[in-house]
């Protein structure tokens, strides 16, 4: 044994010895109001991070799969007209919904920690649907002309694509 | 699970619920080892403010990288290898304002005037051995006696004076050292 394993023995014993001294009931308070933070952050605090990485992700997705008719970058091919080709215009909508909503709560899953990503299950149709919501209003102060009925689907296919991005972002957390 | 039955559960156990985001197994966790970070901090440093600053940084830092332990491994290693390195972090952070022997730095006279006195010593003492490290830092930066440094480490007083010494004399063998190789 060398001369660092034995005095990390020494400290060890020492550490295991030293469970006669009581933690003051006022740190032990501070201490559970930060680890209470940690460990269940609330939903809102969750929603703003979504909404900031959403605000990025939503707007470079516009290149691959135009919403609405937006088109910030002009590129000539779009996801959408895809959709639209093979299930006309309601699937185009749902499709768009689905797509844009997933990628951005899939990239947000890279940046919550797990705490968050459960916080965020646990309030999972209330963030979707804000998401959604506050995603149609960026489309329509942009120029997009919402129909109530396309409007509609697409926010389902946001509702549709955030649950299972959700999903996969937690089992993806959680077992790795 | 009822919060009843995590009293049964191992450390490695909750460990694992802790690692999924289970809220309660942290809870047990806490209530069986917390006094055992708290008082190994405590006997190391005795300013109150500090000891709970650190406590409060093991447990910060216990949560954020739960994902790094390995359930197959106790648990309690890891949890003082983490108040260790917190507490040597810390220790070492603090570091920057000691003052030690004004001896060693008149013997760094030929050093680079630019480079910072307090750096060139923290240099100095991370190449001493942990010892005489803990020592000298509970002497000059915790202003401790020789009598706590002899308590906190658990060695005998004359022992303490005497790796303190010889720290020192290490300490200014390679400050002349470095002089050397700054003249070559």
């Amino acid at each position: 044994m060398t001369q660092n394993d034995n005095e990390w023995l020494n400290d060890y014993k020492t550490f295991l010895s030293s469970n006669q001294d009581h933690v003051p009931i006022d740190l032990n308070t501070k201490l559970f109001v930060k680890m209470e933070k940690l460990i269940n952050p609330p939903a809102w605090i969750v929603f703003l991070k979504i909404l900031a990485i959403h605000l990025v992700t939503g707007f470079l997705s516009l290149s691959v799969c135009h919403q609405f008719g937006l088109n910030p970058f002009n590129t000539e091919k779009s996801l959408s007209d895809w959709f639209m080709n093979v299930g006309g215009h309601h699937f185009c909508m749902l499709g768009c919904g689905i797509l844009f909503v997933a990628v951005s709560i899939f990239s947000a899953g890279l940046f919550l920690t797990l705490e968050e990503v459960k916080s965020l299950k646990r309030t999972e149709f209330l963030q979707n649907l804000a998401l959604g919501l506050i995603s149609l209003g960026f489309f329509a102060a942009f120029g997009a002309e919402l129909a109530l009925g396309f409007g509609s689907l697409w926010l389902l296919g946001g509702l549709i694509g955030g649950f299972f991005a959700t999903s996969l972002t937690w089992k993806i957390r959680l077992y790795n | 699970m009822q919060i009843t039955e995590y009293n049964a559960q191992t450390d490695e156990q909750l460990m694992k619920l802790y690692q999924s985001g289970v809220e309660p197994a942290f809870i047990e966790l806490y209530g069986r080892h917390s006094s055992k970070i708290y008082g190994f901090i405590q006997k190391r440093i005795h300013n109150k403010e500090k000891v709970a600053d650190i406590y409060q940084e093991v447990f910060i830092k216990i949560h954020k990288s739960k994902s790094l332990y390995n359930s197959s491994f106790p648990l309690l290693p890891w949890i003082f290898t983490v108040t260790k390195s917190v507490l040597i972090d810390e220790l070492r952070k603090d570091k920057k304002i000691i003052q030690v022997d004004p001896e060693i730095l008149n013997n760094r006279s030929g050093s680079d005037e630019s480079v910072s006195p307090d750096l060139e010593i923290e240099s100095m003492i991370s190449q001493l051995p942990n010892i005489q490290k803990q020592a000298i830092e509970l002497k000059y930066v915790n202003e401790k006696t020789f009598e706590q440094i002899s308590e906190i480490l658990n060695i005998k007083p004359s022992n303490a004076r005497q790796i303190i010494s010889r720290g020192l004399r290490r300490l200014r063998e390679i400050a002349s050292e470095g002089d050397k190789n700054d003249s070559k």
